[in-house]
């Protein structure tokens, strides 16, 4: 093996999230270790795995078979690996042997081989294999009629689950606890299934969900390096699971019937590498089922890493190269063997985020589709003191288990309630529950959950009624998990925790790693801390959430690297989240797998007596803390915290503006309707409304009429003297632009950016284009800003600060001194990377550089486009605006702006070139001119490439033939529509299509700007190749694209 | 304040005193301090006769979570209880970091409880890393589990215990006379303290098991067995050997040319009669995550072990026994085999109970060469 091609997960997407840049990023360090040349594709530009010292190849592209098939003719890899970018990989990997192309090249697919994952990913094939296996699946039949059904039922036993076979979202499916119930309902499931046929399963009500995860070597040596258990039952998704490891309820038989099941499933599908087994346990017996199996790196595999310390991923991959286990070295300890199940001397507890709030219409209760955006893992020595710990990381608000400010009204049934419907959070409900005087068989009949676990909320809740009339033991409620915050207490004068290690071992060998935790239910340290040269914190991004994600662990990790590089002794990584790289031990000196609160990043530093912690790369979390720990006499390495909040404080940061002349949008931040309606009688509309305090849906608006505004606060915010609410003037068509860069205080480095899609469409979720294709003037007056307030406010530092352009006019609408979303995909178009020269300002005080401004200059053409979830997202409504709704995103870079446009946009997916035999659907519903138009020519020239444009009756574009839009849902249906182009938001209109288009993979443009540039994008394929396709374009390599 | 009970202690023959809280009997126990690794599996571990003698410390800081299981449940076979290895706790006294309240189906009461009962001392709220840690670096040690406030008297009891390497744990251990289970070819068991589990995977392979108590007169039973198996036990096997005449019986059985079956004490009781010497581990091997590879193979599996005594692999009687398996990590021997008469010897458990099924097997191959 001398050359092997790794395939990424692509853009993150809800259920394929940023496990895969830690999964892909080992891999790779594996391989390279091995002295195999890496060639990686991944369009997603936002991951560490893409910078490009990973890699020994680089590939920015769409993970499509004909993309992949041009880049494999022309890389020529031995072998291939696709078990680390998640089901992505593992699809388009299938796809390329179906296809012949990896026979064709005789390259060797290294872990488990195609048939293996076939059978483990095709669900009939998996029930035979399991059943031919004699491993235990749950039990089900097929019935076409009403009898037929019935029978089935009463062969299987009450309560069973009927699942309809082919149709969208699971309709029709139901749950039925006896032969009334079931008679009911089954008349309807038979008549949403086109084909008349159900399935009979039996429904695994309150079983207990547990996950093992297993390695296996060519040579059959396999292991189980953790067990994961559920804390939710079966039903819920497992991502959407509080999740804890190790298993905590087994008994050593159950624990031993189930991890012998797991191992052999992966006998049993030929398992080389890593893979992960859930299995279902009845909670009063030993009878359990095998449901399914990722024959892959997973979101499982990554928590199962980083809760035990054992990398999994690095052991896959050298055991797809033909390893043996028992020959690879546990690098945790440094002496002993990978062949061993890591033992751990602690517990961790994982819960996921959601974001659900953002969206409109979306169904909110958890069931087997995966809704949440993220998760994070806390480690303690107990189950209280680990649940608190990660309550606090979700950062939503709350300071633990019992702060119920947000639930204060809420009554026991209330709380109850929110548990049966499987409500996201719901151990904050379970406390809330016990605190108002549930018995703990109420919080498990209602959820679940195993009482042990409740058993554990409860303790904590009755320390907290101590707590509430000033008599409990400061001691014990800390080993509980409650912070001095909720306790009261000064965290200067709060108790210090230990630090303790995760070694895989439970300490019965001595360890090499720096992979730390603390925990107040311990007496003693398990490192020593000097006080060295240079030794920083660097704080990561916490959780991710729409908004925040793989691209501020880049900056954490590329900054913890340069630090490094440029002469610190010792960088020291603060996270808690388990998808990323920055919390793999071998990225830094020392890792944190903590908390980013102002008690823990504080108390840290009081017993590391740092140079300096770095809260400029990890986003919003650290970026809050600088003020905070500044007071409290923390040094700050970067900007001062008196600049950041500056920065932050719309009062302060106006008045600078004001006083350096530069433009920004009217705006006041009005304590009662009086005052916001005085501001628009001023201004006019439109207007962005952001209310301080959110009380449901979106948090942000803009509005263009009385009506709207009256509805959108009466709706969705407060306005008080407490909660008052920014309203500021929107300029209707303008457009957006931002610069990213770093400042040493005088001199600064900038790259320029503009957006495709105007403002009202949050940058989060616009098509992102640099070299700057606005006016030349437009981009000098922004540098000129930019050198402005670096100098003013004395940035040390990376900062980005986004405007509003409106014809020649610059405006600033917002400034933050941090690493921005943006940066990785800034830094990767002009091949330097900002977070580099940032370390360079930290640890030099100088960018070295004599300009007062310089711009890094572009070589090629970067677009970088949204990744949207809306398939995962029952029920939302796909729309643009201010609230950024996108999860991931993507870009490519090429010499023709054109082609650079079209391959970062077909690598988010479902996005796809038109196919000639469908039909085009364009309609805007905004009204403004620019809109109309631009929508209309882009509907031109799709009709002027040979496509049958239609358009909606509701809205409908002049000169096309229009359909309503029930009919256009019935072809859609029928697949006679390949592509959507629309612009504007109205659910009253158009629901129905965009919610169509969604669940059923339609490529959909949710805006008329990127409509007019992707058809001109099409249009010039055609021109340029002859034909609609990317049979033409020449991808390059990254490093060959920059010449280096 | 750690927790919510009355104070105890884990005080060490160096002086090293560690408060923390008092579950299960309130008495005082002394034993060889020394950990297992293992994350469950605590009621197996309480009832192993191998810890006769010892202060057991579980590494995993939770403990109790499903509390006891009922010991009516049963393997219907060999009318053992599941969930135990004995009849009853054999640790001296057990030591944790957090007793927990339980929750399971098959419970009939808390840890708290069954300890209790047994007249066992438990302390919980301790630093349970940072004695593993102690343990590891320093080695095994003597040490006392102390209910009250005389830390003076305490400290007397230990120093006036004898040293558990000086101990005959297996007379307190041993069948009182043989005892039998399961239907079939008989199959002879010295019980110096044999784990259930054992006696369970020779039933349910289809032979009639007879336990006879250790020191027992090898001939008047191994003129009808088909095999022989030298089982478990607790303590140094030197003591054993001396005290029971072992290597008596273990030469009747090789005389007799019948396979034998050895596991742990029984495997270093097969190799010191044939001349191999023992030493005592530093600290020992006791959880259910340890690696043996075979040796001249590809193979590796994960075990369960609980020795705190290793064969001398230099001094292995080479003439009959080649080694079979061997810990990758530290090199010690973990298992010897011969062709003929078959010998099937296991530093470790392949019975688990608790720990992994993966070495189960070796009973397997065992049954096949008795057949």
């Amino acid at each position: 093996m001398k050359k092997v091609m790794v395939i990424g997960s692509g853009g993150i997407k809800i259920g394929e999230a940023a496990e895969f840049d830690y999964s892909t990023s080992q891999a790779l360090k594996a391989l390279r270790e091995d002295d195999i040349e890496s060639v990686l594709i991944n369009p997603n530009v936002a991951t560490v795995q893409t910078t490009k010292e990973l890699a020994d190849k680089l590939y920015f592209a769409p993970l499509r078979v004909d993309v992949v098939e041009k880049i494999i003719e022309k890389e020529r890899p031995d072998g291939i690996m696709f078990g680390f970018g998640g089901q992505t990989a593992l699809t388009l990997g299938v796809k390329l042997w179906k296809k012949g192309v990896l026979d064709k090249y005789g390259i060797k697919v290294l872990g488990t081989p195609i048939e293996g994952i076939e059978k483990a990913t095709d669900k009939t094939l998996f029930s035979k294999t399991m059943r031919e296996a004699g491993i235990p699946m749950p039990p089900s039949y097929p019935a076409t009629s009403v009898e037929e059904a019935l029978e089935a039922a009463r062969k299987l036993g009450f309560p069973v689950i009927v699942r309809i076979a082919f149709t969208l979202g699971g309709k029709g499916s139901f749950i039925a606890w006896n032969e009334e119930e079931f008679r009911k309902w089954l008349i309807r499931a038979f008549a949403q299934s086109d084909v008349g046929k159900v399935l009979v399963e039996k429904y695994l009500y309150h079983w207990k969900e547990i996950e093992f995860e297993v390695v296996r070597d060519s040579y059959g040596n396999s292991i189980a390096v953790a067990c994961l258990e559920n804390l939710d039952p079966m039903g819920v998704h497992t991502g959407d699971s509080v999740v804890i490891a190790p298993c905590q309820t087994l008994t050593n038989r159950e624990y031993q019937i189930l991890r012998d099941a797991s191992i052999k499933v992966a006998e049993t599908i030929g398992m080389i590498g890593e893979g992960n087994v859930q299995l279902a346990l009845d909670p009063r017996g030993e009878t359990y089922y095998v449901i399914e199996t990722n024959p892959r790196m997973s979101r499982s595999s990554a928590l199962a890493s980083k809760a035990t310390g054992y990398p999994l991923a690095y052991i896959a991959a050298k055991l797809a190269l033909g390893y043996k286990l028992w020959e690879i070295l546990n690098k945790v300890t440094g002496i002993t063997c990978a062949c061993f199940e890591p033992s751990l001397d602690y517990v961790v507890i994982k819960i996921p985020r959601w974001d659900l709030d953002k969206f409109e219409h979306v169904d909110k209760r958890l069931d087997s589709e995966m809704k949440s955006v993220g998760e994070v893992m806390a480690i303690g020595r107990n189950v209280a003191e680990a649940m608190q710990k990660a309550i606090r990381m979700l950062d939503i608000g709350h300071k633990g288990l019992t702060d119920f400010r947000k639930l204060s009204k809420m009554s026991k049934e209330e709380a109850l309630k929110a548990l049966r419907e499987r409500l996201p959070y719901w151990p904050l409900y379970a406390a809330k529950a016990l605190y108002e005087g549930a018995k703990p068989e109420e919080i498990s009949d209602a959820y679940g959950v195993d009482k042990y676990f409740v058993y554990w909320i409860k303790e904590v809740v009755d320390v907290k009624k101590e707590i509430e009339k000033g008599e409990y033991d400061y001691e014990y409620a800390k080993i509980l998990g409650f912070s001095d915050e909720e306790l009261r207490k000064d965290v200067r004068e709060g108790l210090l925790p230990k630090v303790k290690r995760i070694d895989t071992l439970a300490g019965e060998w001595p360890a090499k790693s720096n992979y730390l935790y603390t925990t107040y239910d311990g007496e003693e340290d398990d490192v020593s801390f000097e006080k060295k040269h240079m030794k920083a914190i660097v704080l990561g991004a916490g959780v991710f959430r729409i908004g925040v994600s793989v691209e501020f662990d880049w900056a954490t990790v590329t900054l913890a690297h340069s630090l490094k590089e440029y002469g610190s002794k010792e960088v020291i990584i603060q996270n808690y989240n388990p998808e990323t790289v920055s919390t793999d031990w071998d990225e830094s000196d020392k890792l944190y797998f903590e908390e980013l609160t102002l008690e823990t990043v504080y108390k840290i530093v009081k017993k590391e007596r740092p140079w300096g912690v770095i809260a400029f790369a990890g986003g919003q979390i650290a970026n809050r803390l600088y003020k905070k720990l500044e007071s409290l006499g923390v040094p700050i390495l970067g900007t001062s915290g008196r600049s950041v909040d500056m920065a932050e404080d719309r009062n302060k940061f106006s008045e600078l503006l004001d006083k350096l002349g530069i433009k920004q949008p009217k705006w006041v931040s009005a304590k009662s309707l009086r005052e916001v309606k005085r501001f628009i009688e001023e201004v006019g509309f439109p207007v962005i409304v952001r209310p301080s305090y959110v009380l449901s849906g979106a948090g942000m608006k803009v509005v263009w009429n009385w009506d709207e505004l009256n509805q959108f606060l009466a709706k969705a915010a407060e306005v008080s003297e407490e909660y008052p609410v920014v309203v500021s003037k929107f300029i209707s068509g303008a457009r957006e632009a931002e610069i990213d860069a770093v400042s040493d205080s005088k001199h600064v480095v900038a790259i320029t950016l503009n957006h495709i899609e105007p403002a009202g469409v949050h940058s989060g979720d616009s098509t992102m284009v640099t070299p700057f294709r606005f006016s030349k003037a437009v981009e000098k007056k922004m540098l000129e800003v930019a050198h402005k307030i670096a100098t003013e406010l004395e940035i040390r530092g990376p900062f980005n600060i986004q405007f509003i352009v409106d014809g020649d006019d610059v405006y600033v609408i917002e400034t933050n001194l941090r690493a921005s979303r943006s940066m990785p995909f800034s830094s990767k178009s002009r091949n330097v990377n900002l977070m580099r020269l940032a370390a360079k300002v930290v640890l030099s005080g100088s960018l070295g550089i004599e300009e007062d401004i310089y711009v890094p200059p572009a070589k090629v053409y970067g677009v970088k486009t949204p990744q949207f979830s809306w398939p995962q997202l029952k029920g939302a409504y796909p729309d643009l605006g201010a609230e950024m709704r996108s999860t991931g995103e993507v870009a490519a870079f090429m010499k023709e702006y054109e082609e650079a446009l079209l391959l970062s946009w077909l690598s988010a997916v479902p996005n796809d070139l038109p196919k000639p035999d469908k039909k085009v659907l364009a309609y805007t519903l905004e009204q403004y001119e620019e809109d109309v138009q631009k929508m209309k020519r882009a509907a031109e020239i799709m009709s002027n490439l040979g496509f049958d444009v239609i358009t909606l009756q509701e809205r409908p574009l002049e000169g096309f033939e229009s359909v309503k839009a029930s009919d256009v849902k019935e072809m859609m249906v029928r697949g006679e529509i390949g592509f959507v182009m629309t612009s504007g938001s109205d659910e009253m209109v158009d629901y129905v299509v965009r919610r169509t288009a969604a669940d059923l993979n339609v490529p959909l443009v949710l805006n008329s700007y990127l409509a007019e540039e992707l058809s001109k994008s099409f249009k010039h394929l055609v021109e340029k190749y002859g034909e609609l396709s990317l049979k033409g374009i020449k991808v390059q390599e990254y490093g060959e694209l920059f010449g280096s | 304040m750690k927790c919510r009970s009355d104070r105890a202690y884990l005080i060490l023959e160096d002086g090293t005193i560690l408060e923390g809280c008092s579950f299960g009997a309130k008495t005082h126990a002394v034993g060889e301090v020394v950990f297992t690794t293992t994350m469950y599996g605590y009621p197996e571990a309480l009832t192993d006769p191998s810890y006769k003698g010892q202060i057991l410390v579980m590494t995993h800081p939770m403990v109790g979570n499903y509390g006891v299981p009922d010991p009516n449940i049963r393997d219907p076979k060999s009318g053992l209880s599941l969930h135990y290895e004995s009849d009853g706790i054999k640790v001296e006294a057990f030591v944790i970091a957090r007793l927990t309240r339980p929750n399971h189906w098959a419970s009939v009461k808390d840890l708290d409880q069954w300890l209790k009962e047994e007249n066992v001392p438990g302390i919980y709220g301790i630093d349970t890393r940072m004695l593993v840690k102690k343990i590891r670096e320093e080695g095994v040690k003597m040490g006392i589990v102390y209910n009250g406030e005389d830390l003076d008297e305490a400290i007397e009891i230990l120093r006036k215990s004898p040293r558990y390497d000086e101990v005959d744990y297996v007379s307190e251990v041993k069948p009182k006379q043989a005892l039998e289970h399961g239907e079939g070819p008989e199959v002879v068991l010295l019980d110096c303290g044999v784990k259930y589990g054992i006696v369970r995977e020779l039933v349910a392979r289809g032979f009639k098991v007879i336990r006879v108590p250790c020191g027992t007169k090898a001939d008047r039973y191994l003129s009808e067995a088909k095999g022989v198996v030298l089982a478990n036990g607790p303590g140094n096997p030197e003591v054993v050997m001396n005290r029971h005449n072992v290597d008596q019986f273990i030469m009747s059985a090789l005389e007799y040319k019948l396979p034998i079956l050895a596991i742990c004490l029984g495997h270093q009781m097969l190799n010191m009669t044939l001349g191999a010497k023992v030493y005592k581990m530093k600290y020992g091997h006791r959880g259910v995550n340890k690696p043996v590879k075979e040796i001249g193979g590809e193979k590796c599996y994960i075990v369960s072990e609980n020795h705190g005594f290793a064969v001398d692999i230099d001094t292995i009687n080479r003439e009959i026994l080649e080694p079979w398996f061997i810990n990758p990590d530290d090199g010690t021997l973990e298992g010897v085999r011969a062709k003929d008469p078959p010998v099937f010897s296991t530093q470790f458990h392949p019975e688990s109970s608790p720990g992994p099924n993966d070495t189960k097997w070796i009973f397997d191959q065992f049954a096949k060469v008795i057949a």
